[in-house]
């Protein structure tokens, strides 16, 4: 089933769900990142400190608000690798929809996607 | 000797693993058939007996695994607080999830004064808008008697163990785990029921409306999709809200969204 899963991620155009999703590149960083950043401490070892921004994966974020069910069931539709939640952990009465999605995580302001394979845009 | 325990865990599970509420039920299946005490008969809680989801905070500080919710249940049994643990700590190992932080408190009710259940509950109200630390939790639950342990991991699940038995004891948080057997079916996909039958098949205390205006007994909610209950002022009240008929713009109860039970 995992296997299915990576396959499908492998073959989709993430691109379609730009239409319901940013792309955000990690060389654009938003308030969110940004404080991550400077989380991370100037005494790490070379090693383990981040080599460029551009290096770190993108992150596919929720365009709309979370309340704007319409928006989250019509990205599900479109979405080859939508995995249903646990039902208690569903926010919206209809399942297909990115808000009911074990592949969402919960933003402060929204939700990103960790489904969606990175992409390249030009 | 027969005692009150609230059990909460928290950080247990990830994509695509068992969640941290049916791992939740579990547990308290499996102590409740070790303990010779059996709980009352409440039709309406079914399978899930009084297992709450406690929303934490989300913040890109807190490091959650799938949805930062803590899932928290109270009981009672006649075996030790060693037992107890000894149940949890082994199911836990076996079915929390690689990546999981796990973390479980355990608390005897009745050991907890007043102060130390006001402390416990703004606690927990804390750490549903502030970041809070594993220092933080392991201070509140020494202050207060809370058995607290890690279990994998980070050990991180131990914030939101704390917090959930906090939210739990304020009586005005969390959404009941699982949906209530009102006789729905495929055949049957909607009926209209009083709320007096409501309560008796059910077994909830309360119809309560968005509003948190309490209903009549003789009030007729009409039941379709999944019926959930809510824990508010201390009381499992299933939640409704008032619809307008749009042909005939007659108002109609109905049993809450998901989008009016997400604020629980």
């Amino acid at each position: 089933m995992k296997q299915n899963d990576q396959e499908k991620q492998r073959e989709f155009d993430a691109s379609v769900m730009l239409t319901w999703f940013v792309y955000e590149r990690p060389n654009e960083p938003d308030k969110v990142s940004s404080q991550r950043q400077q989380a991370v401490p100037d005494q790490l070892p070379a090693q383990l400190q981040p080599q460029t921004l551009t290096d770190l994966p993108g992150r596919w974020r929720f365009r709309f608000s979370t309340e704007n069910v319409i928006q989250s069931r019509e990205a599900a539709l479109s979405c080859p690798v939508f995995m249903a939640d646990d039902e208690d952990e569903m926010v919206d009465d209809v399942l297909l929809s990115c808000v009911n999605c074990m592949r969402r995580r919960w933003l402060i302001d929204g939700f990103e996607c960790r489904g969606l394979p990175q992409i390249t845009i030009v | 000797m027969t005692k009150t325990w609230l059990v909460c865990i928290d950080d247990t599970d990830e994509i695509g693993t068992k969640g941290t509420g049916e791992i939740a039920e579990e547990i308290m299946q499996l102590i409740v058939s070790q303990s010779s005490v059996r709980p009352q008969d409440n039709p309406a809680l079914g399978n899930a007996i009084g297992v709450t989801r406690h929303q934490l905070y989300v913040h890109p500080d807190i490091p959650y695994t799938s949805h930062n919710s803590a899932m928290c249940f109270e009981l009672k049994s006649d075996l030790s607080l060693l037992q107890l643990k000894d149940i949890c700590i082994a199911h836990l190992l076996a079915e929390s999830a690689l990546a999981a932080d796990p973390g479980l408190a355990i608390v005897d009710k009745a050991t907890l004064s007043p102060v130390e259940c006001q402390q416990l509950m703004a606690f927990g109200l804390d750490a549903k808008k502030q970041v809070k630390t594993k220092s933080d939790a392991y201070q509140m639950a020494s202050a207060v008697g809370i058995d607290l342990s890690e279990h994998g991991g980070t050990g991180q699940g131990v914030i939101g163990a704390v917090a959930g038995i906090g939210l739990r004891l304020s009586g005005n948080d969390g959404r009941l785990k699982g949906q209530l057997s009102m006789g729905l079916s495929a055949q049957t996909p909607s009926l209209n029921l009083s709320v007096k039958q409501i309560k008796i098949l059910s077994g909830l205390d309360a119809v309560m409306a968005v509003n948190a205006q309490v209903l009549d007994d003789q009030d007729v909610i009409h039941l379709s999709g999944k019926v959930k209950a809510v824990l508010s002022n201390h009381q499992f009240v299933l939640l409704v809200y008032q619809y307008s008929e749009p042909a005939t713009g007659t108002f109609q109860w109905r049993n809450a969204l998901k989008q009016h039970l997400k604020d629980y």
